[in-house]
């Protein structure tokens, strides 16, 4: 994850001892303890997509046991179908976890390249591309995702492009900062100097420098896309069974809230913990990678 | 300062005709139409209604009709709710959206702001783990799980509260301290980042050196001067607390935009959607708007030269 370049210019004395941002990281209890909780619920979600059997009743369709609250057999109970919560639980990890990451990536890409040209250009295409990150920043992401998903339908595609679509502004914006700040540096007056040409400036100099907060943006990105893929589901404007994510989950237990509160709770308890483990990491990386930070106080 | 207001008033104008026009096609391109119901209308009364509503009109045609209705102020009819104009639902829909968002975003800043400079001048420690471990609790709970969970609580169980509707002020507790938490939060982290920037001041050192008191030094020189950002996330905010009114008023069924705007989309009622649209940038423009006084007011040196 850290270029080579970064931890050099990031790295600080932090008091006598000089620690690389991943020791600074590895310093959080909490970012430690958000990193554990992503890794188990990745590992989960990666096993149930090669069908691994990680409880017994996962696929059982057959079961007679309806709307049963936890107990040894089901932890989390079963629904309306029989259908064993936990095992659903599991099984929706995998597309709320990949929408999570999806988005990131989509983020990533768009946010990049748009805050690369702008920053790297400069000038009036610089205030021009700006305004309209302004003009899209300003606007309530989920109405816009609502909007876009009249036009696109609300398979996972739609939600996909919808939550692209809101999410790569703050990206741009940052690597945008990134570049006008780094273009004046010496070290990349030394690299025209030396004749490189400016694609070579830009992929081998500006962006491995600008990495780190791009990283700290991305881990936020996950976590807003997961709450807000969520949200459009539960409100009925998302996925739609037969799709299961947590958000269709907690939809389905939304209607028998009073009545079987189990079928809420467990989905809930997801996003939650998956939501805010990645807060914690964004937290975590951002105070690592920012020399000005003391950690040592933080015991 | 009238300048300023006047310019921006007149610059709300091409954006709101960007918006409508923007809604317009998005709505229009799609397939499906308001009267596509699953209660299959002979064909002779669909085009009847299709003819009353102009839908049968080429799109442009539509278009020139619907924005030259929009200037006169008038956002169409509700293909849904019978007899009721989009001016009429969202003349009754607007003040309770408006009373909820104030009263939620009333809690916000009450809890919000105090939590993140108690976070920040205890920087490092105790108190500020503790006071950014629940701020961080508060923007990752979805709102909708807090909503669950308070109606579970308060309304089913303890039975202490009413759920859903809006009749007296009883009904507002729960989904404005709903809609509160993210709001809250927001402001609680951003508070701390100020707050942290200011107590690092010249000017904060030398109050302290001349003898004032610590209240004194926190209150008149760290809290006032960290407050000018805070106010200026009017903007955001306004955004997030319409964002949240989406679920909060589908949770509790209250009869404001929100809740009108989402069963608007899924019913595809046209002119709702486009109008509840409408009204949402008009409160985002005034916000913003807002902000750009309340800018002037708080710090000189933000003066605009134009």
């Amino acid at each position: 994850m850290d270029s080579t370049a970064t931890v050099k210019t990031r790295t600080v004395s932090d008091g006598k001892v000089t620690l690389t941002p991943w020791e600074r990281l590895l310093k959080i209890p909490t970012a430690v303890a958000g990193m554990v909780i992503i890794g188990l619920i990745c590992v989960v979600a990666l096993l149930s997509a090669f069908n691994v059997p990680l409880c017994a009743f996962a696929y059982d369709q057959t079961s007679n046991i309806y709307l049963a609250g936890p107990s040894q057999l089901h932890p989390m109970g079963t629904d309306e179908l029989g259908r064993d919560v936990l095992a659903r639980v599991i099984y929706g990890a995998r597309l709320s976890i990949s929408i999570g990451l999806t988005t990131a990536l989509t983020a990533f890409v768009i946010g990049t390249v748009y805050g690369a040209v702008s920053g790297y250009f400069g000038g009036k295409l610089d205030s021009l591309l700006m305004r309209g990150v302004d003009i899209a920043y300003s606007l309530p992401d989920l109405l816009v995702m609502i909007l876009v998903g009249v036009l696109v339908g609300r398979g996972t595609i739609g939600i996909l492009i919808a939550l692209g679509l809101v999410s790569w502004m703050g990206t741009a914006r940052l690597v945008r900062a990134q570049f006008l700040q780094l273009k004046n540096e010496e070290f990349i007056e030394a690299a025209y100097a030396q004749g490189q040409s400016g694609l070579n400036v830009v992929l081998k100099h500006l962006f491995p420098n600008a990495l780190g907060p791009i990283i700290v943006a991305l881990t936020f990105t996950v976590p807003s896309a997961i709450l807000s893929e969520s949200t459009l589901s539960f409100i009925g404007l998302g996925l739609s069974p037969p799709a299961c994510s947590w958000g269709t989950l907690a939809s389905d237990g939304w209607r028998s809230l009073r009545a079987h509160p189990h079928l809420i709770f467990f989905p809930s308890m997801f996003i939650f913990l998956t939501v805010l483990s990645f807060n914690f990491l964004g937290d975590g990386l951002r105070d690592a990678l920012d020399p000005r930070t003391r950690l040592n106080k933080f015991k | 300062m009238l300048g300023l207001i006047i310019k921006r008033f007149l610059m709300a104008i091409p954006v709101l005709l960007i918006v409508a026009s923007l809604t317009f096609l998005l709505v229009r391109i799609v397939p499906g139409g308001p009267f596509d119901s699953e209660k299959n209308l002979p064909p002779e009364i669909v085009a009847n209604l299709n003819a009353k509503y102009h839908l049968d009109k080429p799109v442009p045609e539509q278009y020139v009709l619907y924005i030259a209705r929009l200037a006169r102020g008038d956002l169409g009819v509700s293909y849904k709710y019978v007899n009721r104009t989009v001016n009429d639902i969202l003349f009754d829909a607007l003040p309770v959206s408006c009373q909820l968002g104030f009263v939620a975003l009333t809690l916000a800043v009450v809890f919000g702001v105090p939590l993140g400079a108690i976070a920040a001048l205890g920087r490092g420690g105790k108190q500020d783990f503790f006071a950014m471990l629940l701020s961080t609790l508060g923007i990752s709970v979805p709102g909708f799980v807090i909503g669950a969970g308070l109606i579970f609580i308060f309304a089913i169980q303890l039975k202490a509260l009413p759920v859903g509707l809006w009749e007296s002020p009883w009904h507002v507790i729960l989904p404005a301290i709903t809609l509160a938490f993210s709001p809250g939060a927001y402001l609680a982290r951003l508070t701390r980042a100020s707050v942290l920037e200011i107590v690092e001041k010249d000017w904060v050192r030398t109050a302290r050196s001349k003898g004032l008191s610590e209240w004194d030094t926190v209150v008149k020189h760290i809290l006032r001067n960290s407050l000018i950002p805070v106010v200026t996330v009017l903007g955001p905010l306004t955004a997030i607390v319409i964002t949240g009114s989406f679920v909060v008023e589908y949770i509790y069924a209250i009869p404001g935009m929100g809740r009108f705007f989402i069963t608007a989309v899924m019913n595809r009622d046209y002119d709702l959607i486009l109008g509840t649209t409408m009204i949402f940038a008009v409160l985002l423009i005034i916000a913003n708007t807002f902000v750009d006084i309340a800018y002037q007011f708080l710090d000189p040196r933000m003066r605009m030269e134009d």
